[in-house]
């Protein structure tokens, strides 16, 4: 799999979050999930959110993958300002820079796992052909190549887990997001992913950021960020990632 | 454009995705828009009618009849009549009807002499020729739409035993006037036996020299007539035409109004369905939003399921009804004249044209939902 990755112009670090606040208006008291935030995060990097509930990661996330747009401040990721991006352009650039592993996997429950994957490439400019090794490629990638014909309903969710890193993966996004991805696996199913997220990260050389509450899957990562109230609290590169096994 | 195409299998399978729900919708749809058929069909036959009573015809009754089988106009008065400067010709006719006001299974005879009716109602003949008709007494030629809902052919019987009469097919005509594919000439002498009505008829059909005037001509002969044995009431064919359809007018305008109703019905259903579906894939939109899917790309798969249940309930709808008038013939009678409830070609395309509008006006709601709904909060975790 061919990986494209957007650069970011020299010496500058690939995703820079700046100054940013992001208000959820209410009736009764607004909500400020982020506040005046900076962040840097290398190309190729691997970085796990850490924080509570309601501490802003999920928030963050979204910022990063243009999904939400914040109050003040900046998103940069490579040489693109996520946050100045009209919703048509955003959609675009998101097809072409992101891949999104969703909390609770969000495949299309009427396509096949074959055709889950290849939705993002349906978008693309791309032959039939093209579609097809692609999506062949990422299956084989997260070892489902043999349930690509089910339907998601038919899948463990550990496999369905992995459909949708291969979703994620398979348009050779240089951004990799993925929230809470062992959240709603037992410890067995949970451990797998983390390996394959590794070995992932460790092929494609994704980008990677990650939301989690888990200190397993923290410790795959090589940085964890520590968010809390909406401010960065801790910040360390992990020297020596542990080693996670099992298969899903 | 290439986009959208390759995820109609998407539009495909979400629709098949609530079976239940489609098919109901579907159905509905399906209900609603045969009755837009119908009255369509309708109306159109009313329009035709009376387009086609636009002729340089008179035609004389008895004044105040009740219905056409009570008028009684003395023979004689044809002759008198025609020679009247203006007048061509006058084709003396009497009447039999199987139900003398409304009904949807019109049989109408008009008993006429043999040798007057050449060159009358410009007749054409589809099988058969003149001559028999001529000949023989016990012949009718019978119109190409009777024959065609009574599935007759030259040398069946047609028997109507409330006037206890047989008579032999022999000929399918078709005929410019007004209602005239729905008619079965027969002899005069042998419906007069049949109706015990020797000397009379009922009524007159004066045709008029090119540049007549009718309205001036009917005035003369009612003149004429105001005090002899039989008063007449004249009136030219289109007058008369539409006298008699203004009877249906208000039914039609009725069914009118219920074809709208239905249709707003149909849009209603549809975008509750839409709505009720884009509901519940809050979701998966959002997600294939964040995948790269433009508001644009999904509105567009919105408002195509929609139009697609449409289009599909609109067919079965229309379908339905043209195959219905297709094989069970219906033609309404109203004063001894046939509104054939014939489906037009282009009904069809009326109905794809109204199943496009309606489909997409049903997605609009769904569609400005989806607009509205910020991204983050369709993708935020349940």
């Amino acid at each position: 799999m061919t990986t494209i990755l957007a650069r970011s112009s020299a010496g500058a670090p690939f995703i820079d979050v700046r100054g940013v606040t992001k208000t959820f208006p209410s009736k009764s008291e607004d909500v400020t999930p982020l506040a005046d935030l900076n962040l840097a995060i290398e190309q190729g990097d691997f970085v796990a959110l850490m924080g509570p509930s309601g501490s802003g990661k999920t928030t963050l996330l979204h910022l990063l993958a243009g999904i939400d747009s914040p109050t003040k401040g900046s998103v940069m990721v490579g040489s693109t300002e996520v946050s100045a991006l009209s919703p048509r352009a955003l959609a675009r650039w998101r097809n072409a820079n992101v891949g999104f592993v969703f909390q609770q996997y969000n495949l299309v429950p009427v396509l096949t796992a074959w055709e889950n994957v290849e939705l993002p490439l349906l978008l693309l400019k791309l032959s039939r052909e093209e579609r097809r090794l692609k999506v062949g490629v990422a299956l084989e990638a997260v070892g489902l190549s043999d349930r690509a014909a089910h339907l998601p309903r038919q899948l463990s969710g550990g496999q369905q887990q992995r459909t949708a890193r291969a979703r994620a993966i398979v348009a050779g996004p240089p951004l990799l997001l993925a929230d809470e991805p062992t959240g709603n696996l037992d410890s067995k199913a949970a451990d797998g992913v983390l390996a394959l997220l590794k070995a992932l990260h460790q092929r494609f050389g994704q980008t990677l950021v990650m939301v989690t509450h888990d200190p397993r899957a923290a410790a795959v990562a090589a940085r964890v960020v520590n968010l809390d109230k909406g401010r960065i609290l801790g910040d360390e590169r992990v020297l020596a990632s542990a080693e996670a096994g099992g298969g899903a | 454009m290439s986009t959208f195409l390759r995820l109609l299998t998407y539009v495909r399978r979400t629709i098949l995705r609530a079976r239940t729900r489609s098919f109901l919708t579907l159905l509905g749809t399906a209900l609603a828009m045969a009755l837009f058929a119908f009255v369509h069909t309708l109306e159109a036959g009313v329009r035709q009618l009376s387009e086609s009573a636009d002729q340089p015809v008179l035609v004389v009754f008895e004044i105040s009849r009740f219905c056409p089988l009570t008028s009684d106009i003395p023979v004689r008065y044809a002759a008198e009549i025609e020679k009247l400067p203006g007048v061509k010709h006058v084709l003396p006719t009497l009447l039999f009807i199987n139900a003398c006001r409304t009904n949807l299974d019109l049989v109408t005879l008009h008993g006429v002499p043999p040798e007057a009716l050449a060159g009358s109602h410009d007749l054409k003949f589809l099988e058969g020729d003149y001559a028999t008709f001529t000949r023989d007494s016990d012949v009718a030629l019978i119109g190409s739409r009777l024959a065609e809902r009574r599935g007759l052919k030259p040398g069946d019987r047609l028997r109507l035993s409330e006037i206890n009469l047989d008579v032999r097919v022999g000929g399918i005509v078709e005929g410019a006037g007004a209602g005239m594919d729905n008619v079965a000439f027969v002899h005069l002498d042998l419906l007069q036996k049949s109706r015990k009505k020797q000397g009379t008829v009922t009524e007159l059909f004066v045709f008029l020299e090119p540049g007549a005037d009718g309205n001036a001509l009917a005035r003369t002969i009612d003149e004429r007539y105001r005090s002899d044995q039989v008063q007449t009431d004249t009136k030219t064919l289109q007058a008369f035409v539409q006298g008699a359809v203004g009877e249906v007018g208000e039914v039609v305008g009725f069914g009118r109004i219920l074809g709208y109703l239905a249709v707003f019905v149909v849009v209603l259903i549809l975008s509750n369905t839409v709505y009720i579906s884009a509901q519940t894939r809050v979701t998966e939109l959002g997600t294939m939003e964040t995948l790269g899917a433009s508001r644009g790309l999904l509105a567009s798969l919105l408002t195509t399921e929609s139009v697609l249940l449409s289009l599909a309930g609109a067919l079965l709808g229309v379908g339905a009804v043209m195959l219905w008038l297709h094989f069970a013939p219906v033609t309404l009678g109203i004063e001894g004249f046939g509104i054939d409830l014939t489906p037009e070609p282009r009904l069809v395309g009326i109905a794809l044209v109204v199943a496009v509008g309606m489909g997409m006006a049903a997605a609009l709601g769904p569609v400005i939902e989806l607009w509205r709904r910020p991204l983050a909060l369709a993708v935020k975790p349940s």
